[in-house]
């Protein structure tokens, strides 16, 4: 049917030629050259060959010049061609009044237009200086004038101008023309343009520190009253505040605040700045910059790892301990190992809602697009709802509503494997609401009210919000007063009824304040006031008595009302709270409501020499490293007081970026959560749709006793590390589903929510140096993509397996002896020249996968030979397997 | 068609039947040879054992018995009565609790823990009153101390070994976990890290019906893809064959190597045990799934089943685990279980639902740890000769009850100690008078008397049988909290 489809609208074509704008047709019979030499207007052509874009461009546009050239036409082959809607486009003169000379082909009467660029076309600005017919004009050649001096008054090395052409039914076609000088500034009537000095505009690799000031250099003194608003900057679209001054031909513009880290910002100097002579700027000047990702306003709280130590090794270890393994394309990874480690990370590890280069956007749901958000609660929304690019299947949207009791763990788990999302966001709002501020769906908080208190977290985290006050709104939320049921706690009449529970959890759970540091309440006010039995010590039942009892005084007064799982909401009435002052942790405590009482608490919580003890270490054990020995306890607990303000992402990007983490001796044993969405997410890269195994990963968690906002700990955190580790039901699990799913998914392809997706290894793994997909490349690029350890365990039996299911489709011990599969050959024996497993492993080692198979074969194409590339994916989908239930997937350990 | 796995192996069984079977085995098929057994039950979140044995209210207590009117003043809030009415508190006392005598001292026991009375009526119950572990109130550390037994681990010492795992790893045997994961408590030593452990003594078995890796040829439609799991299943096997003797115990990932052989060797022989060779009363004999007695199923399901089922299974597990005691590698001296859920800071009772429930979980009658014990005594008589079953939480709870129906967390609180090899009685000061003046006052607790390491000692001497490998197991740290004892007295409780 597509192949009737093709050649249907290949006859089309032909017959009536090609249309104003982007055609898709087969190529024409006859070379490249002779092609678009007989087609002027055409401006460019697009090829998909050998599993990347081609391109040939007559006009060398910018953004298409990253392109590899399209050197030839392939009749078998159809190609995108965009026809201009005139040809032979071009400007006569560089000065003043310039001519422009073009020719319609269209058979329709056109209008037309002209935009120009100062910048080889990045830029464009329409322009109203034409002199000329530009009205139902007829095919047939034209010229008209362009009064450029009243839109340029520069002298520019690029300029272009476009035609903009308007069909009678108001569709529009453009024409660019080639670049040409312009010499429209003799050095007397108008201000030349700027030059920054202290950037390189556009470079994307350098960018500048967040409070970085940038000096503009003029080369002549400017009047000062003529800057008044005609400076601006702006980064992502957002105007930033910022100061200016100038000093002579210096003019210096400085963020108030600072940039937001990894933006993209953009200098404006409006042309109505002056010289002291008044001679105006010539034109607003435009200029890109980009800010560096990693913080710099204050020194990065752990040491940065040497740059020569810094490899796409190292960074896989990043992606696997803190983002579900990514995962990031192989070139993305290539570029993170030439950055300075810092800001790479900073990138992996970015706050932002959507991070593309972690988790590039996939073509069968575009997420970054039509949903660039980190909130649960709108992705709950838009997963249940009925618009048009939610990629849900109808059937399971409901599964996403409010209404059903799996809401919460089913859109988070939809959040961590969406492509096109943060992966490394949502990994830290699990382990914050499942681990390190948890609360449990199963003893009565709502599902509204979950999804609102991982969003209040994570918006806090990409806000840039201090620690503490994060802390502090979570501990204010809905979801926290009914874990805790505060929500009960009154003071009326000078009698508090209530319970202590969150009192003490605040302290010990939110802040690691446990009240036994026996020095840390000596200068406390009440501290002599009370009696302390003689088997017990001082500073521990101050705690108990002033700072537990006090905070369980701040919090009364927080009613929350309404239905929990749909509607609900939380006030702070003064008239149940205990509005006089409290004393909790040696301060005074002042605020006319709960909220108010409990910030102003976490910012002396957050200095309390046991916070700093206990929470940074508690955070890093409990996020990443399982046992970290006394003398790496002590660097942590350093860095984290060396942060004047405390920011968890920017501690963890400095952490993954130093040689603390990267260290041989740091193990993480993953849960079941990071193991079981790392697998799914790994294994789904190659394009498989994720929204079709969206309840297997449920499921699969499910069968291993866990569920995501359910903490088998309740408050004190979900299964840890360390359990999974130890648990043969988990062992089980896992090696059951692998088995009986043993390429993960059998499928090239399918249909799902009406959409097309497609199972492409040949898109994930990249081929070695001579175009080709050896075995053991192949083998070695899956072991680090799964386990990163720079195959230091992908020993000879593990590649003897590898190599015999990826050549063969069976296991090792099959492939030496079909008629005894049972024999089980050790590593001496495959290493012995004279054994017959030796040479079957010389031969497995020696072959080549076919991992493009034959691409031009649609999946659901009954009749055709597709076996090829399912065959291939059915190998590495084995292969892959088999690594993902070694020893070595379960746990991440540094690199020796 | 092929044979389906569980299919072959019951030929396997048929098989073994005539030519190995065990002779330890009687006729029903289960081991009637018994080592010495602790079992440890944790109960987390702080479990308050001052709700299931209360003093006689007033009324019932002496007039001049100021301990009853503070305990039930004190805790109106938990019982929802008024405070100080004493007709309430009566009332409360005669619907929920009987009045019983143990070691001279009357006091209510809860009616929902009837097994636990008749335990404690029939000798085989100790409960060891104001037992310490640590002064610390929070969770967290206060759960390692009570799985480390040494009071001055620090909250970060998550690796360190437990009590219970060394215990199994110098006595050379296993350690049977049927919580969904092993706790701190199933750690063994590691040979050369101190902050480290060794889990190789451990099975972790909170599935034991499905111990076994598991590959059924059912679960594929056809050969196509049958063969490519038949690879998988044996490239893993092969494998972890291969490479576990080159795996040392210095490897961080060591464990998963243990966990994997400990399936492998035991799994097919425990999965058999279960589903061919023993013949409990009641089970369904068209079943080729394990022969799981039905007073379990009734725990597990139904109107019956328990207010935690996973207790319920954590439970069956455990009676699997002794009928598979016998077989090689599966020698098992501790077991253990936990059971979450009593930090009760609101509603302690809650409609039912409280911890009332949960304690009769634990010790109503016909219900969770009596029916394991009925059924240990029945199909395996000579267990409960040698089997101890410990059972205790973190701290215990504040003496006041709070103003949202609940109780704060203390830290002294009882441990009970069930099993033949107990000398029942009360151990300790149940009441003590301090308390009195104590009740009314905000954020007192029960006075910890006796460092939960005395117990302990006095437990693994027990279970070791041998005196000199009581400081070998677990020695006395120097935490003066590990030296406490109520009055200097000998534990007398074995």
């Amino acid at each position: 049917m597509l192949r009737q489809l093709a050649l249907f609208l290949f006859l089309y074509q032909t017959v009536i030629g090609l249309q104003p704008g982007w055609n898709n047709i087969p190529a024409p019979a006859e070379n490249l050259s002779d092609y678009v030499t007989g087609q002027p207007g055409i401006e460019r052509i697009l090829g998909w060959e050998n599993r990347e874009w081609k391109v040939w461009d007559r006009k060398n546009l910018f953004h298409l010049r990253g392109f590899a050239p399209l050197n030839s036409l392939k009749t078998t082959q159809a190609y995108w061609i965009y026809l201009g809607p005139a040809s032979s486009l071009y400007a006569e003169g560089n000065q003043g009044d310039i001519s422009i000379h073009f020719t319609l082909q269209s058979t329709e009467p056109l209008n037309i237009s002209f935009k120009f660029s100062s910048d080889d076309g990045r830029h464009f600005q329409p322009t109203e200086n034409i002199r000329g017919n530009l009205e139902n004009l007829l095919p047939g050649a034209y010229s008209v004038i362009w009064e450029s001096l009243k839109d340029l008054r520069r002298n520019l090395e690029n300029t272009r101008l476009v035609l903009v052409a308007t069909l009678p039914n108001q569709e529009k076609f453009e024409t660019v023309s080639l670049p040409f000088r312009l010499e429209n500034f003799s050095g007397t009537e108008h201000l030349s343009g700027p030059n920054i000095t202290n950037l390189n505009p556009g470079d994307r690799e350098t960018g500048i520190g967040a409070t970085q000031a940038i000096q503009i250099q003029w080369d002549r003194p400017l009047l000062p009253a003529s800057l008044e608003a005609q400076t601006r900057i702006f980064c992502n679209q957002e105007s930033i505040a910022h100061t200016q001054r100038l000093s002579g031909t210096l003019l210096t513009l400085e963020p108030t605040f600072q940039y937001p880290l990894q933006a993209e910002c953009e200098i404006e100097l409006l042309n109505g700045i002056l010289d002291t002579s008044q001679t105006r700027l010539a034109q607003t000047f435009h200029s890109v910059f980009y800010v560096e990702s990693f913080d710099q306003t204050s020194p990065p709280p752990f040491p940065e790892i040497a740059q020569e130590a810094w490899n796409e090794t190292r960074i896989r270890q990043i992606l696997h301990a803190f983002a579900f393994g990514g995962p990031a394309s192989e070139a993305q990874i290539q570029r993170w190992a030439g950055m300075k480690p810092l800001n790479a990370v900073a990138e992996i590890l970015s706050p932002r809602p959507v991070n593309p280069r972690l988790s590039p956007s996939a073509d069968y749901d575009r997420m970054d697009q039509v949903f660039a958000s980190a909130s649960l609660r709108k992705l709950s929304e838009f997963l249940s709802s009925e618009a048009s690019e939610n990629p849900v299947t109808a059937t399971h949207r409901r599964y996403f509503a409010l209404t059903d009791w799996n809401a919460a763990p089913y859109t988070w788990c939809a959040a961590a494997l969406a492509s096109g999302l943060n992966p490394f966001l949502h990994w830290l709002g699990m382990m914050e609401t499942n681990y390190h501020m948890s609360v449990n769906r199963n003893v009565g908080v709502g599902r509204a009210q979950i999804l609102d208190y991982y969003d209040t977290i994570l918006a806090g985290h990409i806000e840039g919000k201090p620690y503490q006050q994060i802390m502090a709104d979570a501990a204010v939320s809905a979801a926290i007063a009914v874990q805790y049921n505060h929500r009960r706690n009154e003071f009326r009449n000078g009698v508090f009824r209530g319970n202590e529970d969150f009192a003490r959890e605040f302290h010990q759970l939110f802040f690691g304040i446990l009240g036994t540091d026996e020095e840390a309440c000596q200068n406390a006010p009440s501290i002599g006031n009370y009696l302390v039995h003689p088997l017990d010590k001082q500073c521990q039942m101050y705690h108990e008595d002033v700072t537990v009892r006090g905070t369980a005084r701040a919090l009364s007064g927080m009613p929350v009302t309404g239905d929990f799982h749909l509607d609900y909401s939380i006030s702070y009435p003064a008239e149940t709270h205990h509005t006089a002052d409290l004393e909790i942790l040696g301060a005074t405590i002042s605020g006319n409501n709960a909220s108010d009482k409990i910030h102003l608490l976490a910012e002396t919580s957050i200095l309390h020499p046991e916070s700093l003890h206990n929470l940074p270490v508690n955070l890093i054990r409990m996020f990443v490293e399982d046992a970290p020995d006394p003398q790496t306890e002590e660097t942590i607990r350093q860095a984290w007081a060396s942060m004047p303000t405390k920011n968890l992402i920017r501690f963890l990007q400095s952490y993954a970026a130093s040689p603390l983490f990267h260290r041989p001796e740091r193990i993480k044993y993953f849960h079941t959560i990071e193991r079981v969405v790392r697998y799914f997410n790994l294994s789904l890269a190659p394009g498989a749709s994720r929204w079709d195994r969206l309840l297997s990963v449920v499921w699969f968690l499910e069968d291993e006793g866990v569920q995501v906002f359910a903490p088998s700990h309740d408050v004190f955190g979900g299964q840890t590390g360390q359990e999974a580790s130890l648990s043969g039901a988990v062992m089980r699990n896992h090696h059951d589903y692998l088995v009986a799913n043993p390429w993960t998914s059998n499928k090239l392809g399918d249909t799902y929510n009406q959409t097309e997706w497609r199972r492409d290894f040949s898109a994930l793994i990249p081929r070695a140096a001579d175009g080709t997909y050896p075995v053991v490349h192949v083998a070695e690029w899956l072991w680090n993509y799964l386990i990163a350890d720079d195959l230091r365990h992908f020993g000879t039996v593990e590649r003897a397996q590898v190599y015999a299911l990826l050549n063969r489709r069976e296991d090792f011990s099959r492939t030496v002896s079909p008629d005894s599969p049972d024999l089980i050959y050790t590593q001496e024996q495959i290493e012995d020249l004279a054994h017959p497993a030796h040479q079957t492993y010389l031969d497995l080692s020696r072959g080549v996968l076919d991992l493009l198979g034959n691409p031009d074969v649609p999946w659901y194409c009954e009749n055709c030979d597709s076996r090829n590339q399912r065959a291939v994916n059915q190998r590495i989908g084995m292969a892959l397997n088999f690594i993902a239930m070694t020893p070595w997937f379960f746990a991440l350990e540094g690199l020796k | 068609m092929s044979p389906t796995r569980r299919q072959f192996l019951k030929g396997l069984g048929g098989f073994l039947s005539l030519s190995a079977f065990p002779p330890s085995l009687h006729a029903a098929g289960f081991p009637d040879l018994f080592n010495r057994t602790l079992m440890h039950i944790m109960l987390e979140g702080g479990p308050d054992f001052r709700h299931l044995m209360v003093p006689l209210p007033p009324g019932l207590a002496a007039s001049n018995d100021t301990y009853s009117q503070s305990f039930w003043r004190s805790r109106a809030s938990v019982f929802r009565i008024t405070e100080g009415n004493q007709t309430e508190a009566l009332n409360y006392f005669q619907v929920n609790y009987d009045a019983l005598e143990i070691s001279g001292v009357v006091f209510g026991i809860l009616k929902r823990a009837g097994w636990l009375k008749s335990m404690l009526e029939n000798g085989h119950a100790a409960i060891i009153f104001n037992v310490i572990g640590t002064d610390s109130r929070d969770h967290h550390h206060a759960q390692i101390v009570w799985e480390s037994g040494d009071p001055s681990y620090s909250p970060h010492d998550v690796s360190r070994p437990g009590w219970g795992g060394v215990l199994s790893q110098v006595m050379n045997r296993k350690l049977v976990s049927v919580r969904g994961a092993p706790s701190l408590f199933a750690n063994g030593r590691h040979p050369s890290k101190p902050l480290d452990h060794d889990n190789a003594h451990v099975i972790s078995a909170p599935d034991m019906e499905n111990l076994a890796f598991y590959f059924d040829p059912s679960w594929f439609e056809s050969e196509h893809y049958l063969e490519p799991s038949k690879g998988l299943y044996r490239a893993l096997q092969h494998y972890y064959s291969v490479t576990n003797p080159k795996v040392g115990i210095q490897s961080p990932y060591r464990r998963f190597f243990d966990t994997e052989s400990t399936k492998r060797l035991l799994g097919d022989s425990v999965v058999r045990r279960l589903s061919q060779e023993i013949t409990p009363l009641g089970f369904d004999p068209d079943s080729q799934d394990a022969r799981r007695p039905p007073e379990f199923t009734r725990l597990l399901s139904g109107e019956e089943r328990l207010h935690r089922t996973d207790f319920a299974r954590q439970l069956l597990n455990a009676w699997y685990a002794f009928a598979c005691k016998d077989l090689p590698g599966f020698d098992f001296n501790v077991i253990e279980a936990n059971y979450g859920g009593w930090d009760s800071h609101k509603l302690q009772i809650d409609d039912g639902r409280g911890i009332d429930a949960q304690f009769e979980d634990l010790f109503g009658q016909n219900r969770g740890l009596h029916t394991l014990y009925s059924l240990l005594q029945r199909d395996m008589p000579s267990s409960l000769d040698r089997l101890i079953i410990m059972i205790g939480g973190e701290f215990g709870r504040q003496l006041r009850s709070n103003g949202d129906n609940g109780t704060d967390h203390g830290r002294g609180n009882a441990m009970i100690l069930l099993g033949h090899p107990v000398n029942g009685g009360f151990y300790g000061i149940p009441f003590p008078s301090e308390e009195v003046a104590l009740m009314d006052q905000y954020n007192q607790d029960i006075l910890g008397r006796t460092g939960l390491h005395q117990i302990l000692r006095c437990l693994v001497r027990w279970a070791s049988g041998e005196d000199s490998l009581t400081s070998q197991i677990l020695p006395t740290p120097e935490h003066e909290l590990a030296q406490r004892l109520e009055n200097n007295a000998v534990l007398g409780f074995l």
